[in-house]
Protein backbone atom coordinates (compact mmCIF):
# COMPACT_ATOMS: atom_id res chain seq x y z
CA UNK A 1 0.00 0.00 0.00
CA UNK A 2 1.24 3.46 -0.80
CA UNK A 3 0.99 6.17 1.86
CA UNK A 4 -0.81 9.41 0.98
CA UNK A 5 1.56 12.05 -0.39
CA UNK A 6 1.05 14.43 2.53
CA UNK A 7 1.97 11.66 4.99
CA UNK A 8 5.06 10.75 3.00
CA UNK A 9 6.08 14.40 3.01
CA UNK A 10 5.60 14.64 6.79
CA UNK A 11 7.66 11.47 7.39
CA UNK A 12 10.37 12.76 5.09
CA UNK A 13 10.61 16.09 6.92
CA UNK A 14 10.59 14.45 10.36
CA UNK A 15 13.29 11.99 9.38
CA UNK A 16 15.59 14.91 8.58
CA UNK A 17 15.69 15.81 12.28
CA UNK A 18 18.75 14.75 14.30
CA UNK A 19 18.32 11.38 15.96
CA UNK A 20 15.13 10.58 14.07
CA UNK A 21 15.34 7.65 11.68
CA UNK A 22 12.69 6.63 9.13
CA UNK A 23 10.88 4.33 11.57
CA UNK A 24 10.76 6.93 14.35
CA UNK A 25 9.61 9.52 11.81
CA UNK A 26 6.78 7.20 10.78
CA UNK A 27 5.74 6.72 14.42
CA UNK A 28 5.83 10.47 15.05
CA UNK A 29 3.79 11.13 11.93
CA UNK A 30 1.09 8.67 13.01
CA UNK A 31 1.16 10.20 16.49
CA UNK A 32 0.65 13.69 15.07
CA UNK A 33 -2.20 12.41 12.93
CA UNK A 34 -3.97 10.99 15.97
CA UNK A 35 -3.33 14.14 18.10
CA UNK A 36 -5.94 16.85 18.42
CA UNK A 37 -5.85 19.80 16.04
CA UNK A 38 -4.99 22.09 18.96
CA UNK A 39 -1.96 20.00 19.98
CA UNK A 40 -0.64 19.99 16.44
CA UNK A 41 -1.23 23.73 16.16
CA UNK A 42 0.60 24.34 19.44
CA UNK A 43 3.57 22.34 18.19
CA UNK A 44 3.75 24.10 14.83
CA UNK A 45 3.31 27.52 16.48
CA UNK A 46 6.08 26.75 18.95
CA UNK A 47 8.45 25.75 16.12
CA UNK A 48 7.65 28.85 14.07
CA UNK A 49 7.83 31.18 17.07
CA UNK A 50 11.17 29.78 18.22
CA UNK A 51 12.57 30.06 14.71
CA UNK A 52 11.35 33.64 14.49
CA UNK A 53 12.65 35.03 17.77
CA UNK A 54 15.75 33.00 18.59
CA UNK A 55 19.04 34.65 17.68
CA UNK A 56 22.66 34.75 18.75
CA UNK A 57 23.71 36.92 21.68
CA UNK A 58 25.88 39.70 20.17
CA UNK A 59 28.43 39.34 23.00
CA UNK A 60 28.92 35.61 23.59
CA UNK A 61 27.10 34.10 20.57
CA UNK A 62 24.95 31.86 22.74
CA UNK A 63 21.34 31.31 21.66
CA UNK A 64 18.91 33.84 23.13
CA UNK A 65 15.48 35.34 22.59
CA UNK A 66 16.39 38.70 24.15
CA UNK A 67 18.91 41.40 23.27
CA UNK A 68 21.54 39.86 25.55
CA UNK A 69 21.51 36.25 26.73
CA UNK A 70 20.66 35.36 30.33
CA UNK A 71 24.33 34.96 31.29
CA UNK A 72 25.65 38.15 29.70
CA UNK A 73 22.82 40.23 31.20
CA UNK A 74 23.31 38.82 34.72
CA UNK A 75 25.40 41.32 36.76
CA UNK A 76 26.02 38.78 39.54
CA UNK A 77 28.17 36.59 37.27
CA UNK A 78 31.95 36.92 37.48
CA UNK A 79 32.79 39.30 34.63
CA UNK A 80 36.51 38.47 34.72
CA UNK A 81 36.33 34.87 33.54
CA UNK A 82 35.27 33.75 30.09
CA UNK A 83 34.74 30.09 29.32
CA UNK A 84 35.18 29.28 25.61
CA UNK A 85 33.05 26.40 24.33
CA UNK A 86 32.31 24.94 20.90
CA UNK A 87 28.51 24.72 20.89
CA UNK A 88 25.55 26.27 22.75
CA UNK A 89 24.81 22.81 24.17
CA UNK A 90 28.17 22.94 25.99
CA UNK A 91 27.00 26.04 27.89
CA UNK A 92 24.03 24.07 29.23
CA UNK A 93 26.34 21.19 30.24
CA UNK A 94 28.69 23.48 32.17
CA UNK A 95 25.79 25.33 33.78
CA UNK A 96 24.42 21.99 34.95
CA UNK A 97 27.70 21.33 36.78
CA UNK A 98 27.05 24.38 38.96
CA UNK A 99 30.83 24.97 39.20
CA UNK A 100 31.16 27.97 36.92
CA UNK A 101 29.97 31.48 37.69
CA UNK A 102 31.65 33.41 34.88
CA UNK A 103 30.74 34.30 31.29
CA UNK A 104 30.83 32.24 28.12
CA UNK A 105 31.94 32.53 24.53
CA UNK A 106 30.47 30.10 22.00
CA UNK A 107 32.66 29.44 18.94
CA UNK A 108 30.00 27.54 16.97
CA UNK A 109 32.38 24.88 15.74
CA UNK A 110 35.96 23.68 15.80
CA UNK A 111 38.79 24.08 13.30
CA UNK A 112 38.66 21.43 10.61
CA UNK A 113 40.56 22.41 7.44
CA UNK A 114 39.49 19.30 5.51
CA UNK A 115 35.87 20.35 6.03
CA UNK A 116 36.64 23.94 5.07
CA UNK A 117 36.34 25.24 8.65
CA UNK A 118 39.09 27.74 9.39
CA UNK A 119 39.38 30.52 11.98
CA UNK A 120 37.12 32.78 9.89
CA UNK A 121 34.28 30.28 9.97
CA UNK A 122 34.03 30.20 13.76
CA UNK A 123 33.67 33.03 16.28
CA UNK A 124 37.33 33.46 17.25
CA UNK A 125 37.54 37.04 15.97
CA UNK A 126 34.54 37.90 18.16
CA UNK A 127 36.36 36.58 21.23
CA UNK A 128 39.53 38.56 20.50
CA UNK A 129 37.53 41.71 19.87
CA UNK A 130 35.57 41.17 23.07
CA UNK A 131 38.76 40.92 25.11
CA UNK A 132 40.51 43.80 23.35
CA UNK A 133 37.56 46.13 23.90
CA UNK A 134 37.25 45.20 27.54
CA UNK A 135 38.11 47.71 30.24
CA UNK A 136 39.33 46.94 33.75
CA UNK A 137 41.16 43.94 35.22
CA UNK A 138 42.72 41.33 32.92
CA UNK A 139 40.37 38.56 32.10
CA UNK A 140 40.94 34.82 32.52
CA UNK A 141 39.95 32.60 29.65
CA UNK A 142 39.10 28.94 30.22
CA UNK A 143 39.31 26.85 27.06
CA UNK A 144 36.58 24.25 27.30
CA UNK A 145 36.53 23.00 23.73
CA UNK A 146 36.01 19.27 23.26
CA UNK A 147 38.86 16.82 23.71
CA UNK A 148 38.73 15.62 20.10
CA UNK A 149 41.67 16.44 17.82
CA UNK A 150 39.61 19.29 16.32
CA UNK A 151 38.76 20.64 19.77
CA UNK A 152 42.40 20.41 20.86
CA UNK A 153 43.60 22.21 17.74
CA UNK A 154 41.00 24.93 18.24
CA UNK A 155 42.01 25.31 21.85
CA UNK A 156 45.70 25.65 20.95
CA UNK A 157 44.91 28.10 18.19
CA UNK A 158 42.79 30.29 20.49
CA UNK A 159 45.51 30.09 23.12
CA UNK A 160 48.12 31.38 20.64
CA UNK A 161 45.80 34.10 19.41
CA UNK A 162 45.22 35.27 22.99
CA UNK A 163 48.90 35.32 23.99
CA UNK A 164 49.62 38.85 22.68
CA UNK A 165 46.60 40.19 24.59
CA UNK A 166 48.12 39.33 27.96
CA UNK A 167 45.29 37.27 29.36
CA UNK A 168 45.51 34.26 31.62
CA UNK A 169 44.52 31.19 29.65
CA UNK A 170 43.70 27.80 31.14
CA UNK A 171 42.44 24.53 29.65
CA UNK A 172 39.86 22.29 31.30
CA UNK A 173 41.46 19.21 32.85
CA UNK A 174 41.42 15.75 31.31
CA UNK A 175 40.46 13.05 33.67
CA UNK A 176 38.63 10.00 34.71
CA UNK A 177 34.88 10.00 35.24
CA UNK A 178 33.88 10.50 38.83
CA UNK A 179 32.84 7.17 40.36
CA UNK A 180 34.52 5.14 37.62
CA UNK A 181 36.89 2.22 38.20
CA UNK A 182 40.39 2.61 36.80
CA UNK A 183 40.47 -0.79 35.09
CA UNK A 184 37.47 0.12 32.94
CA UNK A 185 38.88 3.46 31.83
CA UNK A 186 39.94 3.67 28.20
CA UNK A 187 43.66 3.92 27.49
CA UNK A 188 43.55 7.43 25.97
CA UNK A 189 41.76 9.02 28.92
CA UNK A 190 43.92 7.15 31.40
CA UNK A 191 47.09 8.27 29.59
CA UNK A 192 45.94 11.90 29.58
CA UNK A 193 44.93 11.69 33.23
CA UNK A 194 48.42 10.49 34.16
CA UNK A 195 50.10 13.10 31.97
CA UNK A 196 47.99 15.84 33.54
CA UNK A 197 48.30 14.58 37.12
CA UNK A 198 47.94 17.07 39.95
CA UNK A 199 50.38 17.34 42.84
CA UNK A 200 48.65 16.84 46.17
CA UNK A 201 51.60 17.13 48.57
CA UNK A 202 54.61 19.39 48.45
CA UNK A 203 57.93 18.41 49.98
CA UNK B 1 29.42 -18.42 3.37
CA UNK B 2 31.96 -15.63 3.85
CA UNK B 3 32.18 -14.23 7.34
CA UNK B 4 30.48 -10.93 7.88
CA UNK B 5 33.19 -9.96 10.36
CA UNK B 6 36.56 -8.61 9.25
CA UNK B 7 39.46 -7.13 11.20
CA UNK B 8 41.41 -4.25 9.69
CA UNK B 9 44.03 -1.85 10.95
CA UNK B 10 44.48 1.72 9.75
CA UNK B 11 44.74 5.44 10.35
CA UNK B 12 41.63 7.60 10.75
CA UNK B 13 41.72 10.10 7.87
CA UNK B 14 38.21 11.48 8.22
CA UNK B 15 35.72 11.65 11.05
CA UNK B 16 32.12 12.76 10.82
CA UNK B 17 29.59 12.89 13.61
CA UNK B 18 25.96 12.41 12.60
CA UNK B 19 23.20 14.32 14.39
CA UNK B 20 22.13 11.02 15.95
CA UNK B 21 25.49 10.70 17.72
CA UNK B 22 27.03 8.07 15.46
CA UNK B 23 30.62 8.51 14.33
CA UNK B 24 31.50 7.70 10.73
CA UNK B 25 35.19 7.01 10.28
CA UNK B 26 37.28 6.67 7.14
CA UNK B 27 40.42 4.65 7.73
CA UNK B 28 43.36 4.28 5.43
CA UNK B 29 44.56 0.70 5.72
CA UNK B 30 47.15 -1.24 3.68
CA UNK B 31 44.25 -3.15 2.08
CA UNK B 32 42.49 0.05 1.02
CA UNK B 33 40.22 2.67 2.46
CA UNK B 34 37.59 1.54 4.89
CA UNK B 35 34.49 3.42 5.92
CA UNK B 36 32.50 2.34 8.94
CA UNK B 37 30.10 3.65 11.50
CA UNK B 38 30.44 3.41 15.27
CA UNK B 39 26.85 3.55 16.48
CA UNK B 40 26.44 5.96 19.37
CA UNK B 41 30.20 6.54 19.23
CA UNK B 42 30.11 10.20 20.20
CA UNK B 43 29.39 9.27 23.81
CA UNK B 44 30.54 6.38 25.92
CA UNK B 45 33.86 4.73 26.54
CA UNK B 46 34.73 4.25 22.86
CA UNK B 47 34.64 7.96 21.99
CA UNK B 48 38.31 8.77 22.85
CA UNK B 49 39.43 6.15 20.33
CA UNK B 50 37.29 7.53 17.53
CA UNK B 51 39.50 10.47 16.67
CA UNK B 52 41.35 11.77 13.66
CA UNK B 53 44.92 10.62 13.02
CA UNK B 54 44.65 7.68 15.44
CA UNK B 55 45.89 4.23 14.45
CA UNK B 56 43.08 1.78 15.15
CA UNK B 57 42.42 -1.89 14.72
CA UNK B 58 38.72 -2.34 14.07
CA UNK B 59 36.42 -5.28 13.65
CA UNK B 60 33.74 -4.55 11.09
CA UNK B 61 30.40 -6.21 10.61
CA UNK B 62 29.14 -6.04 7.05
CA UNK B 63 25.67 -7.15 6.04
CA UNK B 64 25.22 -7.95 2.33
CA UNK B 65 23.64 -4.97 0.60
CA UNK B 66 24.61 -2.59 3.38
CA UNK B 67 27.05 -0.01 2.09
CA UNK B 68 28.32 1.11 5.50
CA UNK B 69 30.08 -1.38 7.74
CA UNK B 70 29.45 -1.27 11.48
CA UNK B 71 32.53 -0.90 13.66
CA UNK B 72 31.83 -3.51 16.29
CA UNK B 73 35.20 -3.55 18.09
CA UNK B 74 37.73 -0.74 18.20
CA UNK B 75 41.23 -1.00 19.60
CA UNK B 76 43.71 1.85 19.78
CA UNK B 77 47.15 1.01 18.37
CA UNK B 78 48.66 4.46 18.70
CA UNK B 79 47.87 8.16 18.71
CA UNK B 80 49.71 11.21 17.44
CA UNK B 81 48.62 13.99 19.78
CA UNK B 82 51.22 16.43 18.42
CA UNK B 83 49.22 16.78 15.20
CA UNK B 84 46.72 19.11 16.86
CA UNK B 85 49.45 21.75 17.22
CA UNK B 86 48.60 24.78 15.04
CA UNK B 87 52.03 24.48 13.37
CA UNK B 88 51.18 21.17 11.74
CA UNK B 89 47.41 20.77 12.04
CA UNK B 90 46.55 22.14 8.54
CA UNK B 91 49.28 19.97 6.99
CA UNK B 92 47.95 16.84 8.71
CA UNK B 93 44.45 17.64 7.45
CA UNK B 94 45.85 18.22 3.98
CA UNK B 95 47.58 14.83 3.86
CA UNK B 96 44.55 13.03 5.28
CA UNK B 97 42.19 14.70 2.84
CA UNK B 98 44.54 13.86 -0.03
CA UNK B 99 44.71 10.20 1.02
CA UNK B 100 40.95 10.16 1.46
CA UNK B 101 40.41 11.55 -2.04
CA UNK B 102 43.16 9.53 -3.68
CA UNK B 103 42.08 6.12 -2.50
CA UNK B 104 38.59 4.75 -2.90
CA UNK B 105 37.17 1.87 -0.89
CA UNK B 106 38.73 -1.45 -1.92
CA UNK B 107 41.47 0.51 -3.73
CA UNK B 108 44.67 -1.32 -2.78
CA UNK B 109 47.05 0.97 -0.88
CA UNK B 110 49.77 -1.55 -0.07
CA UNK B 111 52.12 -1.65 2.88
CA UNK B 112 54.49 0.83 1.20
CA UNK B 113 51.74 3.40 0.71
CA UNK B 114 50.44 2.93 4.21
CA UNK B 115 53.89 3.28 5.72
CA UNK B 116 54.64 6.33 3.61
CA UNK B 117 51.45 7.98 4.81
CA UNK B 118 51.92 7.12 8.50
CA UNK B 119 55.58 8.08 8.27
CA UNK B 120 54.49 11.42 6.82
CA UNK B 121 52.15 12.09 9.72
CA UNK B 122 54.88 11.16 12.20
CA UNK B 123 57.32 13.36 10.28
CA UNK B 124 55.02 16.36 10.62
CA UNK B 125 55.42 16.17 14.39
CA UNK B 126 59.12 15.31 14.50
CA UNK B 127 60.72 17.10 11.56
CA UNK B 128 61.74 20.74 11.78
CA UNK B 129 60.21 21.52 8.38
CA UNK B 130 56.63 20.17 8.27
CA UNK B 131 55.94 22.28 5.18
CA UNK B 132 58.50 20.29 3.19
CA UNK B 133 57.34 16.97 4.65
CA UNK B 134 53.81 17.68 3.45
CA UNK B 135 55.00 18.61 -0.01
CA UNK B 136 57.20 15.55 -0.29
CA UNK B 137 54.65 13.05 1.03
CA UNK B 138 51.90 14.47 -1.19
CA UNK B 139 54.03 14.02 -4.32
CA UNK B 140 55.20 10.59 -3.13
CA UNK B 141 51.60 9.46 -2.56
CA UNK B 142 50.78 10.51 -6.10
CA UNK B 143 53.80 8.54 -7.34
CA UNK B 144 52.77 5.41 -5.46
CA UNK B 145 49.30 5.77 -6.89
CA UNK B 146 50.79 5.83 -10.38
CA UNK B 147 49.84 9.43 -10.92
CA UNK B 148 53.22 11.14 -10.93
CA UNK B 149 53.68 13.62 -13.79
CA UNK B 150 56.31 13.06 -16.47
CA UNK B 151 59.25 15.21 -15.43
CA UNK B 152 62.29 13.72 -17.13
CA UNK B 153 61.76 15.41 -20.49
CA UNK B 154 59.56 17.92 -22.26
CA UNK B 155 56.22 16.34 -23.09
CA UNK B 156 56.07 18.35 -26.31
CA UNK B 157 59.56 18.04 -27.83
CA UNK B 158 61.19 15.31 -25.75
CA UNK B 159 64.02 17.70 -24.87
CA UNK B 160 65.92 17.17 -21.62
CA UNK B 161 67.24 20.72 -21.49
CA UNK B 162 65.92 23.90 -19.92
CA UNK B 163 62.77 22.38 -18.38
CA UNK B 164 60.96 25.24 -16.65
CA UNK B 165 57.20 24.87 -17.11
CA UNK B 166 54.67 22.48 -15.59
CA UNK B 167 51.57 21.60 -17.57
CA UNK B 168 49.12 20.18 -15.02
CA UNK B 169 46.48 19.24 -17.59
CA UNK B 170 48.90 17.29 -19.76
CA UNK B 171 50.61 15.81 -16.69
CA UNK B 172 54.19 16.77 -17.46
CA UNK B 173 56.80 19.45 -17.92
CA UNK B 174 57.70 21.55 -20.90
CA UNK B 175 60.87 23.37 -21.88
CA UNK B 176 61.19 27.14 -21.79
CA UNK B 177 60.93 27.30 -25.60
CA UNK B 178 57.53 25.55 -25.51
CA UNK B 179 56.53 27.45 -22.35
CA UNK B 180 53.20 25.71 -21.78
CA UNK B 181 51.79 25.66 -18.25
CA UNK B 182 53.06 27.22 -15.04
CA UNK B 183 56.58 28.57 -14.96
CA UNK B 184 57.84 26.87 -11.79
CA UNK B 185 61.53 27.02 -12.70
CA UNK B 186 64.27 24.48 -13.35
CA UNK B 187 65.06 23.90 -9.66
CA UNK B 188 61.49 22.84 -8.87
CA UNK B 189 61.42 20.46 -11.83
CA UNK B 190 64.78 18.99 -10.85
CA UNK B 191 63.41 18.46 -7.33
CA UNK B 192 60.34 16.72 -8.79
CA UNK B 193 62.74 14.36 -10.54
CA UNK B 194 64.56 13.74 -7.25
CA UNK B 195 61.22 12.99 -5.55
CA UNK B 196 60.33 10.53 -8.29
CA UNK B 197 63.67 8.70 -8.09
CA UNK B 198 64.82 9.00 -4.50
CA UNK B 199 63.63 7.79 -1.14
CA UNK B 200 62.12 10.23 1.36
CA UNK B 201 65.37 10.21 3.35
CA UNK B 202 67.51 10.89 0.26
CA UNK B 203 65.29 13.77 -0.86
CA UNK B 204 65.29 15.35 2.60
CA UNK B 205 69.10 15.25 2.76
CA UNK B 206 69.29 17.79 -0.06
CA UNK B 207 68.61 21.49 0.48
CA UNK B 208 65.46 22.94 -1.08
CA UNK B 209 65.54 26.55 -2.25
CA UNK B 210 62.60 28.85 -1.50
CA UNK B 211 61.96 29.25 -5.22
CA UNK B 212 61.82 25.50 -5.82
CA UNK B 213 59.56 25.03 -2.80
CA UNK B 214 57.13 27.68 -4.05
CA UNK B 215 57.17 26.09 -7.50
CA UNK B 216 56.46 22.63 -6.11
CA UNK B 217 53.48 23.90 -4.12
CA UNK B 218 52.15 25.74 -7.14
CA UNK B 219 52.51 22.66 -9.32
CA UNK B 220 50.92 20.43 -6.66
CA UNK B 221 47.87 22.66 -6.38
CA UNK B 222 47.37 22.76 -10.13
CA UNK B 223 48.00 19.04 -10.55
CA UNK B 224 45.66 17.96 -7.74
CA UNK B 225 42.99 20.35 -9.00
CA UNK B 226 43.04 18.66 -12.41
CA UNK B 227 43.71 15.02 -11.54
CA UNK B 228 42.39 14.45 -8.01
CA UNK B 229 40.16 17.13 -6.55
CA UNK B 230 40.22 20.64 -5.13
CA UNK B 231 41.05 19.96 -1.49
CA UNK B 232 39.21 21.89 1.22
CA UNK B 233 42.35 22.00 3.35
CA UNK B 234 44.15 24.14 0.74
CA UNK B 235 42.66 27.26 2.31
CA UNK B 236 44.25 26.61 5.71
CA UNK B 237 47.55 25.45 4.20
CA UNK B 238 47.81 28.56 2.04
CA UNK B 239 46.98 30.92 4.88
CA UNK B 240 49.57 29.28 7.05
CA UNK B 241 52.23 29.33 4.35
CA UNK B 242 51.55 32.92 3.35
CA UNK B 243 51.69 34.25 6.90
CA UNK B 244 54.35 31.86 8.12
CA UNK B 245 52.12 31.44 11.16
CA UNK B 246 49.41 29.09 12.27
CA UNK B 247 46.37 29.25 10.02
CA UNK B 248 45.85 33.00 10.54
Amino acid sequence: MKYPNSLIQLIRELSRLPGVGPKSAQRLAFHLFSSSDQDVKNLSDAILEAKKILKLCPVCYNITDTDLCAVCSDPTRDQDIICVVEEPGDVIAIERSGEFEGLYHVLHGALSPMNGVGPEQIKIAGLLERIQNREGAPVEVILATSTTVEGEATSMFVQRSLEPLGVNVSRIAYGLPVGGALEYADEVTLGRAIAGRRQVTKI
Amino acid sequence: MASRYRTRSGIVVRRNVTPAGDVILDLLTPEGKLRGVARGGVKGSRSPRLNLFQHLTVQTYEKPGNDLATLSEIMLEGALPGLSSPDVYPFAHFLCELADKLYQEEDFVGQAGFELFTGGLRGLVRHTDPDRITLLIAWKLLALHGMFPRVSSCIETGSFENLTHFDAGAGGVTSASVGRGLNIGEDAIEELGNIARGTVREVLEEELSDGARAGLWLALEAYLGVHVSILQAWGAVKLMRSSGLQMA
